[in-house]
């Protein structure tokens, strides 16, 4: 031994100066060469900060979908057939002032039809609107048909031009189309290019709806507003909500900074974790650009994470430098010596967090295994922007001479609120706390059990219920009458298939079944879309509302659809879908659409024609809300597999273990409690909060055991040791709670309600489980986990004692 | 009794108030229905079908259907044929051709005189005759001047006469003497969807409002004017003078006296095309749509004027 030993002691002597050949060859590489690999830090920062600004941004739905899902692999081997469920918006322009029949409003829609028609990527042959001379009426007359523009090519605002409109537009069928019910708004269809035709770049969502909002700004003074719906104004509107997110990093960040203020007293050594922290966020987002990943509204939540997982692990770095200067040690150190106490623990415990977000990982949705991988890779930039280059840092700078008192002041203090949580350990009161989460932890399972999957709120489950968006959804429906939700079974058939008479049958039959189903407001697809244009050969006659037998009569009418709804049929007449208009989407109405379509399709699918589930976004959903419920009892199998495995390797005791474990469990059985509570379903984005909740909290349980079982194997009683291992870790596990709590708690004022969901679910977890915690594992204690069961552990661990207490007298010895 | 799509056939006792579906042997689409008493009737529709029940509609037998037609037809011809009756010629060759891309073709309406003789009449100057309430069903291509194949529309007795209505503006009576549908001009371009009348007058409607009157059996017609301008489906005289009413595609019920003089018409609350009507109960309409049947009681609902035309 004691070469050591003796080098500390020297060093101490000449206050400061150190034994620069001691410790492991990673901490000597890592203090003697402190000055260059703080300027690598420094560059390797620069550069990533560099990569950071130029981050792309983007919501993509893709992402969010579960891919490996049978539905949303056959959705993506047909995606680019089924034009009918591609990239469109719908602008309504409502007139405040009364009926569209109104010379002032006509001039208006004109002229934001001009507008509108000009934007970047509209895909300006195929626009509709009651300005557009491709939207005509026809007429069965006794000549054949006759027919026009449904704007009359002479219109002149007069009344007349406007009766004429007026005629046209119910010639045309317009109403619940183009024109609302109530005649008080008009509708541009607006289908847009996935790709600039001449440049070949992809469609700029933002750029598009700011255009269109720049628009509605500009007429809103002339008497009109704009309702615009469709999946770009919705991408638009999360990439908007996205950024301001991601603005509310700054008040995570200044709440974090007073917290770690409020504990450590000491400015420099705050400034220096929050750099720190913020130097491994700066890491995580150049490294996510350097791989090629965008900020999308999941991504974006990951640095709030590494932020507060930085921040509450530098804490206790910070914690040990100011405590070891306060018993006197020179910087360098004081520092030197954190560092070797803490690395491996510190390392240790990232690595578990790491895990928690690894196992996520499970379910096969993108964004969550983006979500997952950039995490773990956060929390890894943490190892060396925290671990390591606190301790440097705060080499050089040292702390504040007010910090240094203010520990010393505490550790002197009778740690009031310590005592205070020391009394559950007793026999009467540990009962009561345990009765109390029992009763507690039983009701809020029971009713947990009403937890829905999916989501249940009116309009895109994205975005809030009164968000703009939300409210234009209304409004088209209300006014148009069709609903938003869309579930599209997907029909294929060898080349040309779909002019087959029996597969046009076949389709029909399905469509009659979804039509007869609770939850089904109308259904469209080309074999009802061929009744309604057979008729159009025969002079309009109802009796001819048929799908004929006849090849000639079938392919005509195949062929019309194809011109007037290309949509719902592809080119080489070999992929069509379904479409079912669903009154909400509800998990059970889209588990029973889908099962309707399953139990079809396996009937009735053969070599001439496939059912294929499922497109459109209630069937995208219905995949989701599959998935989801499935990947759920997986997950929580995983992720407590990993915690107990983790205990065990630590505690190497059951009882230990129970401990730990039993309060993850009351809390996630609450939050399942508080979902129903709050209305929140299970989805993509609620379903990884248990998993992180857990993995984190588990935190909370390693610290706190980890002293207690110490303070119990020196011999001292179950509420000695308990109110022990309170002052020396209590106080990190309260900051960890409390920091990652602040940082997650701010996503509860998002504009995109899966972020709020996720926010406010995080919070009561890690809180959930802070609190937890400190009340269940005394009370748990006092009967699990008392001297005498540690009789067994301290033979068992005889070893691993010895060394404790030799580390101790290492320690006690340096300080003196 | 209404008749729908995929074999559907619904029959209610009590006007209206309820229904109840019936056993069809075929999901055809079916188009239209008739009854000869209480209990006999028969449907017909598309693939060429013509089913007939005997217990007032409960359940239905298929007599023919276009398989069956496509095969019997010709052959009838044929013999025919070598029996050296020449005008079969020209009528295998329009039978050859009606079935020549399967039995699609659809009866468009049916129409009988007693429980034994009965008419229907279809696409492409299709057209079926029996005598022995439709066990047998023989092809009168050959006893119809219809050299162009028009479409027969519908066929029904007027005042002792059996009309056929027909493309531009063409009206098939029959000449019971020389057993042959003759061929009417009634000046009109368009086509007539129905006829009704009664022995003082026939009326034969169609597209865009048109409607022609004839006050001698369908020799001279003259045509009625004021009529809202959208496509008649079905009319029918009303019991004890009280006019005719007519449905319409856009959803108009028109009510009208007997003369055609002046004209009330009921708007539908829906965008919806009515197809066919009759009264159910006095002054209460059951009027078929394509999305089910609508009750209209005059009662509840105030008639406007049709808009002036232009």
């Amino acid at each position: 031994m004691s070469a050591n030993e003796k080098n500390i002691a020297q060093g101490e002597d000449v206050g400061g100066a150190f034994d620069e050949s001691s410790g492991t060859i990673f901490e000597r590489v890592l203090f003697c060469n402190r000055k260059i690999l703080f300027a690598i830090g420094v560059l390797v920062t620069l550069f990533l900060a560099y990569q950071s600004a130029k981050l792309d941004v983007n919501a993509s739905f893709e992402k969010m979908m579960p891919s490996e899902h049978e539905y949303i692999k056959n959705y993506k081997e047909f995606a680019g057939n089924l034009r009918s469920l591609g990239n469109a918006v719908t602008v309504v322009v409502e007139n405040k002032n009364g009926s569209i029949y109104d010379a002032e409003y006509q001039k208006t829609l004109s002229e934001i039809n001009d507008r509108v028609f000009l934007i970047k990527g509209v895909d300006r042959a195929f626009v509709q609107s009651l300005w557009m001379a491709s939207v005509r009426w026809t007429a069965v007359t006794e000549e054949g048909f006759d027919g026009g523009p449904v704007m009359p090519p002479d219109y002149d605002g007069s009344s007349e031009s406007l009766n004429k409109l007026r005629d046209n537009v119910a010639k045309a069928g317009l109403k619940g189309s183009l024109v609302g019910l109530n005649e008080r708004s008009s509708a541009l269809f607006i289908p847009l290019m996935e790709r600039d035709s001449e440049t070949g770049e992809p469609l700029d969502y933002k750029a598009f709806t700011d255009s269109l909002r720049a628009i509605n700004d500009e007429f809103e003074s002339r008497g009109v507003e704009l309702h615009v719906i469709g999946f770009a104004k919705l991408v638009g509107d999360l990439i908007a909500g996205l950024m301001q997110v991601l603005s509310y990093f700054i008040i995570a960040a200044v709440v974090v900074s007073v917290l770690v203020y409020w504990y450590s007293r000491c400015l420099i050594s705050t400034s220096v974790v929050i750099i720190c922290s913020l130097m491994g966020v700066v890491w995580q987002l150049g490294m996510m650009r350097l791989m090629g990943f965008v900020l999308d509204p999941f991504s974006v939540l990951v640095p709030f994470l590494v932020f507060a997982i930085g921040v509450s692990h530098g804490s206790q770095m910070i914690n040990g430098i100011i405590q070891d200067i306060g018993s006197g040690l020179g910087r360098y150190m004081a520092s030197r010596l954190t560092f070797r106490r803490l690395c491996l623990a510190g390392t240790v415990a990232l690595v578990s967090d790491a895990l928690g977000f690894a196992v996520i990982a499970v379910i096969a949705i993108p964004a969550i295994r983006d979500l997952a991988f950039l995490a773990t890779m956060g929390v890894v930039a943490l190892i060396v922007t925290n671990l390591f280059f606190i301790p440097v840092i705060l080499s050089f700078t040292g702390i504040t001479k007010r910090a240094a008192k203010h520990a010393e002041r505490v550790q002197k203090s009778n740690h009031s609120v310590s005592q205070w949580l020391g009394l559950i350990t007793g026999k009467k009161v540990a009962v009561g706390v345990l009765v109390s989460v029992a009763v507690i932890t039983v009701a809020g399972f029971i009713y947990g059990q009403k937890m829905q999957i999916g989501d249940v709120e009116a309009g895109a489950p994205e975005l809030r219920a009164d968000s703009e968006y939300n409210l234009d959804v209304e409004y088209v429906q209300k006014n148009y009458g069709l609903s938003n939700d869309l579930f599209a079974v997907i029909v294929t058939t060898p080349e040309g298939g779909l002019g087959n008479f029996e597969t046009l049958l076949e389709i029909d039959r399905l469509e009659r079944l979804l039509r007869d189903l609770p939850g089904v407001q109308v259904t469209e697809s080309a074999a009802s879309m061929a009744k309604k244009f057979t008729p159009a050969g025969f002079e309009g006659s109802p009796k001819w509302y048929t799908i004929s037998r006849s090849p000639y009569i079938t392919n005509d009418a195949v062929d019309s659809i194809f011109t007037a709804r290309p949509g719902l049929i592809n080119d080489s007449r070999t992929v069509a879908p379904i479409i079912a208009y669903l009154t909400d989407h509800k998990a059970e109405t889209l588990q029973r659409v889908a099962e309707v379509v399953e139990a079809f399709a396996a009937e009735h699918n053969n070599d001439q024609r496939q059912f294929l589930l499922a497109a459109g976004n209630a069937g995208v959903e219905a995949a989701t809300n599959q998935t989801v419920e499935k990947a759920n009892y997986q997950m929580l199998v995983l992720v407590y597999a990993a915690v107990i495995l983790l205990c065990l390797v630590t505690f190497r005791s059951w009882r230990a273990v129970v401990i730990a474990i039993l309060p993850l469990v009351v809390i996630s059985t609450l939050g399942q409690a508080l979902m129903v509570f709050m209305g929140i379903g299970l989805k993509v984005a609620t379903l990884p909060v248990t998993a992180l909740g857990v993995g984190i909290g588990v935190d909370y349980a390693l610290y706190l055991l980890t002293a207690y079982m110490v303070f119990l194997r020196q011999g001292m009683s179950v509420r000695q040791a308990y109110v022990n291992a309170l002052v020396s870790t209590g106080k990190v596990v309260m900051l960890v709670g409390v920091t990652l709590t602040a940082a997650v708690a701010t996503w509860a004022w998002s504009p995109i309600k899966f972020q709020a969901d996720m926010g406010l679910m995080l919070a009561f977890m890690f809180l959930g489980n802070m609190l937890g915690a400190l009340i269940i594992i005394p009370a748990l204690a006092t009967f699990l986990l008392k001297p005498k069961n540690m009789n067994k552990e301290i033979k068992e661990n005889k070893v691993e004692v010895k060394k404790n207490i030799l580390e101790k007298i290492h320690a006690e010895r340096a300080l003196v | 009794m209404i008749v729908g799509p995929a074999g559907l056939i619904l029959a209610s006792s009590d006007a209206g108030q309820s229904w109840k579906q019936a056993q069809v042997p075929v999901q055809s689409d079916l188009v239209a229905v008739t009854l000869v008493s209480e209990s006999k009737g028969w449907a017909v529709g598309h693939d060429g079908v013509i089913l007939v029940t005997a217990d007032g509609g409960a359940s239905w037998q298929k007599q023919l259907d276009g398989v069956m037609a496509a095969e019997q037809f010709k052959k009838y011809y044929e013999n025919m044929l070598k029996k050296g009756e020449p005008e079969a010629e020209l009528a295998l060759e329009a039978t050859e051709l009606n079935y020549r891309d399967g039995p699609a073709l659809p009866y468009l309406d049916v129409w009988f005189k007693n429980e034994s003789v009965g008419f229907a009449v279809g696409a492409f100057g299709n057209i079926a005759r029996t005598d022995d309430g439709g066990d047998t069903w023989a092809p009168w291509t050959h006893r119809i001047d219809n050299e162009s194949g028009l479409h027969l529309n519908s066929v029904t007795a007027v005042g002792g006469g059996i009309f056929i209505g027909s493309e531009r503006g063409t009206i098939f009576r029959l000449n019971e003497e020389t057993n042959i549908f003759e061929i009417i001009d009634t000046g009109y371009s368009g086509s007539f969807t129905g006829i009704t009348g009664d022995d003082s007058q026939v009326i034969a409607y169609g597209l865009q409002g048109t409607a022609y009157r004839s006050t001698d059996s369908g020799a001279n017609w003259q045509v009625v004017a004021g009529l809202p301008r959208s496509t008649i489906n079905n009319a029918f005289l009303r019991a004890e003078g009280k006019g005719f009413v007519l449905v319409s595609q856009a959803g108009e019920l028109v009510l009208t006296d007997h003369y055609f003089s002046s004209f009330d018409v009921l708007n539908s609350e829906k965008t919806t095309i009515y197809t066919s009507v009759v009264e159910a109960a006095d002054n209460e309409f059951l009027v078929t749509t394509l999305e089910g049947v609508e009750r209209i009681s005059l009662s509840e609902r105030k008639t406007e004027k049709p808009r002036t035309q232009e």
